[in-house]
């Protein structure tokens, strides 16, 4: 027991100080989320800043409530004008007693939407405010949505993040660990103690899933910082997905480091993975968002599946238990059995 | 007691025999040197018995018990320092001597570790990482790590490579001492005056096979030569024609191996006045284990 402390606390320790490592496993989805986040902002969509000339402030407060807009005042509407035709400001908004103007580029085809929608808002909150109007009918929308609590954006990213995190800590570690490590002889050494293949492999593991788990803190502690994001996780579902699809992406790069026997080679054939799966798996953006023609790719990247089974555990996806679990004791099925295959592989007599 | 006891060991890659029947015994304090050039099959024969390669071929015996593989009861018993050192690149020379104590099985109190460090000249490194310590220092660690588990038996595979002649000299002293602390050490090299320096037992390996063994004085004898003159002239191609047993070495000195030293001076000068050439540097010196090596192979050990 002694032996396998030893190499947990060390092999940590190691990991941790490891640059490379560190930067892909943890700080390079944070840098993501941040990224995203500000694009994006924790309720999903980014607020245009709208230029407006000619409201009280109580007005600005109420429209900026919506959420979808910020508004910049602006001293007269002359100043407005320029702001639009320069390119400055995409929409302007002039209020003068009951008339109100809005400019905007009619060839900016994006900004027609909004402006028909702030056309709308600003109609009913001023008809609301100046002519106490109120209306008769109350319709209200009861959205169904069959797969889970609707997801922004933002979460949509943020739970991305947590599986391409997931994939970092699992495929490069196993490159430096078996790849980087066997290469230079560091393994040799250490094959030459009595300590048993199942124990180091166990170690390497344990440590791996211990930098997920890391990882994920570390992530959600930022989001709930930054962006005041909070994902009501289901954490049974959570800890059993991190700790199976960890095993999972291991998989992935022992089998990397298997095949390809120079260790550069395994990583750069990773990063290009990491790449590929980062974009093309729905793990930032919804599959839907692809052309149809690339969104079968999605379905036979492994992260993808990380991805939903991160999404389920927040509730923001629908899947039957017996799939959830499935996809789970998959991974852990590849996991063990790449682990074996690297203690034969790797930790044994040449 | 005999603690090692290896015979008729075999290894192929493909269609190279780097080991062809090895067989040699390694008693109780003993240190025994495997000599050799490099790729004489040193490093394999001792990677075998450590475990780390496999043998095609061959019977290990280990304080008097034949091991068909190298079984965790013998590894604690193993200290092992391999050609090439590697460990974890961000753990500091301290935490890769806890690291490998706790693959043992052991806890290092600190007064134990103060000393291998101590041992070693790591004082200053103690808290540095791995990756940055220099080739000297790292095959420094080796050695400490070697010793980490208090040994019966200690494998060094050129443990003197890359160290500077005094931290070599280090070295030497400490083999010695772990000896008198009743270790038995077997260590692979291709320094001859090492295998002098050190060894109670000297085994001569080449292309795969022991080619001579026996003590440093005994495989000196072998070569019923008293004296070697050494000596550098401008056309060395007269020297080699008409001494008798004169070769060339490291490409710039003729040696020549003699019983009769004046006599073969007087020849010498004289050759010398007949070409009209001078002779520099002559020396008289004793046969050494780099003359058995040359007198059994025609080769140099460093060739």
């Amino acid at each position: 027991m002694s032996e396998l402390l030893t190499l947990v606390k060390l092999l940590f320790l190691d990991s941790a100080r490891n640059k490379l490592e560190t930067f892909f496993s943890i700080l390079f989805p944070v840098v993501f989320l941040i990224i995203f986040g500000f694009v994006f902002g924790s309720t999903g969509e980014s607020a245009r800043t709208v230029g407006i000339v000619g409201a009280d402030v109580q007005v600005v407060k109420e429209l900026e409530s919506v959420g979808k807009w910020r508004f910049q005042l602006f001293p007269d509407c002359e100043e407005l004008m320029a702001a639009v035709q320069n390119g400055k400001l995409s929409i302007g908004l002039s209020m003068n007693g009951s008339s109100v103007e809005l400019f905007y580029n009619e060839r900016n085809t994006n900004v027609l939407g909004e402006v028909k929608m702030l056309q709308i808002v600003v109609k009913n909150l001023l008809e609301e405010k100046l002519n106490n109007a109120r209306s008769y009918f109350t319709v209200s929308k009861m959205e169904h949505t069959p797969t889970g609590k609707e997801i922004s954006t933002f979460e949509h990213i943020l739970t991305g993040v947590i599986a391409i995190s997931v994939l970092s800590n699992g495929m490069f570690s196993m490159i430096t660990v078996f790849g980087n490590y066997r290469k230079k002889g560091a393994l040799r050494r250490i094959i030459l103690t009595p300590v048993k293949p199942v124990k180091i492999v166990s170690a390497v593991a344990f440590v791996r899933i211990l930098m997920s788990f890391l990882s994920l803190f570390i992530t959600l502690f930022l989001a709930r910082l930054f962006f005041s994001a909070s994902i009501p996780f289901n954490w049974f579902r959570l800890i059993s997905t991190l700790v199976f699809s960890t095993l999972g992406m291991m998989a992935l790069g022992l089998f990397l480091t298997a095949i390809f026997k120079q260790p550069q080679t395994a990583s750069s054939v990773a990063s290009l993975l990491n790449t590929i799966m980062m974009f093309f798996a729905g793990v930032y953006f919804p599959v839907h968002w692809m052309p149809s023609y690339v969104r079968w790719l999605a379905y036979v990247l492994p992260v993808k599946y990380v991805a939903d089974l991160v999404r389920v555990s927040a509730g923001y996806q629908l899947l039957e238990s017996y799939f959830f679990w499935g996809i789970n004791v998959l991974f852990l099925i590849c996991g063990l059995a790449m682990l074996t295959v690297a203690a034969n592989l790797f930790l044994k007599s040449e | 007691m005999s603690v090692l006891k290896v015979r008729n060991l075999k290894k192929c890659y493909g269609n190279v025999r780097a080991v062809d029947g090895v067989s040699f015994t390694v008693e109780e304090r003993q240190i025994v040197a495997l000599l050799g050039p490099n790729g004489a099959g040193k490093t394999t024969t001792i990677e075998i018995i450590e475990g780390l390669r496999k043998k095609d071929e061959g019977e290990i015996f280990y304080f008097g018990r034949k091991v068909e593989f190298i079984d965790r009861e013998i590894k604690r018993m193993l200290g092992v320092q391999l050609q090439k050192s590697a460990f974890l690149d961000n753990l500091t020379v301290k935490e890769t001597l806890e690291l490998f104590a706790g693959l043992y099985g052991i806890s290092l109190k600190a007064s134990q570790l103060g000393e291998l460090v101590e041992m070693f000249m790591l004082q200053e490194k103690m808290n540095s990482r791995v990756k940055t310590l220099s080739g000297g220092q790292m095959q420094r660690l080796a050695l400490a790590v070697a010793l980490v588990n208090d040994p019966k038996v200690v494998f060094l595979d050129e443990p003197t490579t890359g160290l500077d002649p005094q931290a070599r000299r280090h070295v030497w002293q400490i083999v010695r001492k772990l000896v008198e602390e009743g270790k038995t050490v077997l260590l692979t090299t291709h320094y001859m005056e090492e295998a002098e320096e050190l060894a109670d037992y000297v085994l001569i390996m080449d292309h795969g096979k022991i080619i001579a063994e026996g003590t440093v004085d005994n495989l000196i004898k072998m070569l019923n030569m008293d004296s070697y003159l050494e000596f550098v002239v401008e056309k060395p191609a007269v020297f080699l024609e008409r001494m008798p047993g004169a070769r060339m070495l490291n490409g710039e000195r003729i040696t020549v191996p003699t019983k009769k030293v004046e006599d073969d001076v007087q020849k010498i000068f004289a050759l010398a006045k007949n070409e009209g050439l001078s002779v520099e540097n002559l020396v008289v010196r004793r046969p050494n284990l780099e003359d058995v090596f040359l007198s059994l192979t025609g080769r140099h050990l460093r060739d």
